[in-house]
């Protein structure tokens, strides 16, 4: 397709614009060619068909452009209008949110007033164990030595109780050496973790509050 | 783009024409032949770049100037520029720069070389 050709499907394609703008585009390419110094027979393939290039003048707005190293020319960049919009955007967001809040306050105090409760409920659950497991051991340990000597004195009358009594002494024994251990590890290994974890990031906050007030 | 176009054309005080446009363009940016037209086209209607015919080799080409708007919006462009490729900067280098005399009056100084 050489120079003529290219101008008249251009011109054909153009056909609904007004003249003025017709003739703008058809010069513009016109001269393009000349300059460009294409081969007659290789225009096409050069500039594109006469539709693409027609779409193209067109579209003012549109600019078609190829993936290039530079994708970011000055002028699309700091443009204040978006930039302000986003801060409008990033104000009007609180407020259905203040909204959203306030309609879901009950359920929301409940939750927090159950999550209280819950806390209140492991606390008081580890102070009992604190307190259960070493009375537990005491008791076991007491019962333990108090049917050892009561299975040795039944044992001079009558030896099948007797020694029923003492079995359940020694039964008693073992069970409070084991919650001795119990009671060692919870007493020695869990509190202190647990004081650990409440006590690390208290400690965090008053010393922030501490330097706040300094 | 509108503000590349701007600068190209704005390097030739004569003025200069379509072709040469692209070519120069094409130096910092991967275009295609019909990029341009749209874009000149724009700039016109705005009133930053005017047209007039020379003669050349036998025949008429047409020449586009800058207008006085077209460098006010060239400088507003440069300005632009200088601001966001000095936060680029900041936020690439993590250095953090001394604010010393404003942005846009230094990359004015630029105009007549660049």
């Amino acid at each position: 397709m050489n120079k003529e050709d290219f101008l008249r499907e251009l011109a054909s394609e153009l056909a609904d614009l007004p003249e003025k703008d017709r003739e703008d585009a058809i010069k513009y390419y016109s001269d393009y060619i000349d300059d460009a110094g294409y081969d007659p027979d290789t225009v096409i393939e050069e500039l594109g068909s006469p539709k693409a290039v027609a779409a193209t003048v067109r579209n003012e707005a549109g600019i078609i452009t190829e993936p290039g190293p530079v994708s970011n020319p000055p002028g699309t960049m700091v443009r204040p209008a978006p930039a302000a919009s986003d801060r409008a955007d990033r104000r009007r967001l609180p407020a259905w949110a203040i909204v959203l809040l306030t309609i879901l306050s009950p359920l929301i105090a409940a939750l927090g007033l159950s999550a209280l409760i819950l806390g209140l409920a492991v606390l008081l659950v580890i102070i009992v164990l604190a307190l259960a497991l070493p009375c537990s051991t005491l008791l076991c340990a007491a019962a333990g030595i108090m049917m050892l000597i009561a299975g040795a004195d039944v044992i001079r009358h009558f030896v099948p109780i007797g020694f029923f009594t003492v079995g359940g002494g020694f039964a008693f024994l073992g069970a409070g050496a084991l919650l001795l251990i119990l009671s060692a590890l919870y007493l020695c290994k869990f509190l202190p973790f647990c004081f650990r974890s409440v006590f690390f990031s208290r400690a965090d906050k008053s010393a922030a509050a501490k330097e706040g007030m300094a | 783009m509108d503000a590349i176009v701007l600068a190209v054309v704005n390097m030739d005080a004569e003025g200069t024409y379509g072709y040469k446009i692209t070519q120069d363009v094409r130096t910092i940016m991967d275009v295609s032949d019909s990029t341009l037209y749209p874009v000149l086209r724009r700039l016109m209607r705005d009133d930053c770049l005017e047209v007039y015919d020379r003669e050349f080799n036998g025949r008429n080409r047409r020449y586009y100037k800058i207008t006085e708007k077209g460098r006010a919006q060239l400088n507003m462009y440069k300005g632009e520029w200088y601001e966001y490729s000095r936060r680029l900067n900041r936020v690439f280098t993590g250095e953090r720069l001394i604010y010393e005399g404003s942005g846009p009056e230094n990359a004015e100084d630029g105009t007549g070389d660049e």
